[in-house]
């Protein structure tokens, strides 16, 4: 006899999303993991607007991530109508990054990945006895805010930047308090790296390209070829030709394929392809957790977060401490011209891509993003599979399924609100 | 005392005790607008009172027990509200006494207004 589980609402991931599975005597015969979020049209809604306009748009696809939407967004279009970007922007753009990845890697590692392994319901019930962790991740999250407004204006959707550089800058007194800020997260930084090295993993190992920007001597946010674990490596303006987006009738979220193939993105992929940027004292702390990278087990995305976050705390200090005198405010020239541009970075979740068609006025005439979700969805909903099967061969109960398949998918940090979309699981057998 | 204002500006169903703060800053109060719960981390919350909307409530009504406040389904970080805050807050230790002026999400500034000052000043 054939059976079908269904989760319908999968909880503590960004957005919303459903899962149906069919099993059929004892092997799983049938996954579909989809968005059921409603559909949200920004790639229509910004053609026949002036570029500026188009950034203020896209960021709005995600509250979480809006300074990533902002910086493809303004890479994009810059490169559309052949703008350069002086020194100091690109370092404003990557400190406004690092503070929105501090944000989003405390928070999902915090209040969303953490009460699982510690066998809590949420970082509510865990608070009681977990004080130091839930205060070390609310001081890391204030900070990520903080670096945000100082750059952005406010702590979501950025408006202190447009084509060509920044409007709004922050004054040496901000600086410093932002360094002091960073500072006191060093060692919350740490000790979240030490306590999710001791957390007891599935063991689940999935072949699949793991694939990132790759950024010299340093993790990528901003910068870099679009690289694998593979060897393999192109220019970002070249993503059209390998990456294929489809839609199938149970998510409103786009798919993404590589030459037909599902892949994936992340800190994971991230920390995969760029080990040798890894600190000696980092590296010292995983020998002695016994984690070794580069790792192929989707749960250990939460490792491969919480060294990011380390290493963003350290590099977000370390940048602003070029500049404790302040920013020099740049005089903003753009001149309208026609053309199509790419524009990828790293965000929290991935690599997303952004790309416009500019007409000779500076209206956008085309418009497509890809978001990490929607490029990690395939890989996902192949990895439910997989690990649903392993689940079922070790004889797992039913009743223990459903919190295990959230583990793993969560272990993605999924952000279903950009990807239009969490878990509703439709058990059928 | 200073006054903590919770509210989304932009939404007219949400931004009722940020118009009350209005009010009560020309009569000499100090308010702050709070944008995001997590402004309130170096704040001793003991020591002031919050205004916001609530639902399931037809009168302006003093809170002082965070348990009266109900959660939605936390499904993402984007649900992180006051209340999810302020039980944060009272399980991690960091408030004990704690204030909040309630005000009905359907109620008018005219209306609201004379109930949260004499709230205010029995406080």
């Amino acid at each position: 006899m054939a059976r079908t589980i269904t989760l319908d609402h999968i909880t503590k991931i960004e957005g919303h999303a459903s899962l149906k599975v069919k099993v059929d005597k004892g092997k799983v015969v049938k996954c579909e993991l989809g968005s059921t979020e409603g559909a949200r049209f920004f790639e229509g809604l910004v053609v026949g607007r002036p570029y500026d306009d188009a950034t203020e748009m896209v960021m709005r696809i995600c509250g979480i991530c809006s300074c990533g939407h902002f910086t493809a967004s303004l890479k994009a279009l810059e490169n559309a109508m052949g703008v350069k970007v002086s020194k100091q922007t690109q370092a404003m753009r990557e400190i406004i990054v690092i503070g929105e990845r501090i944000r989003s890697h405390a928070t999902h590692l915090y209040f969303l990945a953490l009460p699982d392994y510690m066998g809590y319901d949420s970082a509510l019930a865990m608070a009681p006895k977990y004080k130091k962790q839930i205060k070390d991740a609310l001081i890391m999250m204030k900070t990520g805010n903080e670096i945000v407004t100082a750059f952005g204006g406010r702590q979501m959707h950025p408006m202190g930047g447009r084509v060509g550089g920044f409007t709004h800058y922050p004054s040496p007194e901000q600086i410093k308090e932002l360094i002091d800020l960073l500072r006191q997260c060093e060692k919350p930084a740490l000790d979240t790296l030490k306590l999710f090295c001791t957390l007891k993993y599935p063991e689940l190992s999935v072949e699949r390209e793991h694939l990132s920007l790759l950024q010299k001597h340093d993790f990528p946010l901003l910068l870099g070829d679009i690289v694998s674990d593979t060897g393999w490596r192109i220019k970002e303006k070249d993503y059209g030709k390998y990456f294929t987006e489809y839609v199938d009738r149970w998510s409103t979220a786009k798919f993404v394929v590589k030459k037909g193939k599902s892949f994936m993105l992340g800190a994971l992929p991230r920390l995969n392809n760029n080990l040798p940027s890894l600190s000696k004292d980092i590296q010292s702390i995983l020998k002695k957790a016994k984690i070794s990278f580069p790792s192929k087990n989707p749960f250990h995305n939460n490792v491969a977060q919480a060294i990011e976050l380390l290493v963003w705390v350290r590099r977000g200090k370390k940048l602003l401490e070029s500049y404790t005198k302040g920013f020099t405010r740049e005089k903003i020239t753009v001149k309208p011209k026609a053309g199509t541009g790419v524009g990828v970075v790293e965000v929290p979740r991935g690599i997303l891509f952004h790309t416009y068609t500019i007409d000779e006025k500076g209206y956008v005439t085309k418009c497509n993003i890809m978001t990490p979700t929607c490029q990690n969805l395939k890989a996902m909903q192949e990895d439910v599979k997989i690990y649903l099967q392993q689940l079922l061969d070790q004889g797992v109960k039913k009743n223990e399924v459903p919190l295990e398949i959230e583990k793993l998918i969560r272990s993605y940090d999924p952000c279903f609100s950009c990807s239009t979309h969490f878990l509703k699981v439709d058990w059928e057998e | 005392m200073e006054i903590l204002l919770f509210g989304n500006p932009a939404i007219p169903s949400d931004n009722l005790a940020l118009e009350v703060g209005k009010a009560l800053e020309k009569e000499g109060h100090t308010t702050r607008h709070v944008n995001n719960p997590l402004e309130l981390l170096d704040i001793k919350l003991d020591e002031r009172v919050i205004i916001d909307v609530a639902v399931g409530i037809k009168e302006v009504t003093l809170l002082t027990n965070v348990d009266r406040l109900t959660l939605g389904r936390l499904c993402s970080l984007h649900d992180l509200d006051m209340a999810y805050f302020m039980k944060l807050m009272q399980r991690l230790g960091e408030i004990h006494d704690v204030r909040i002026i309630a005000i009905p999400a359907e109620m008018s500034v005219q209306e609201a207004l004379p109930k949260v000052k004499e709230l205010l000043h029995n406080i």
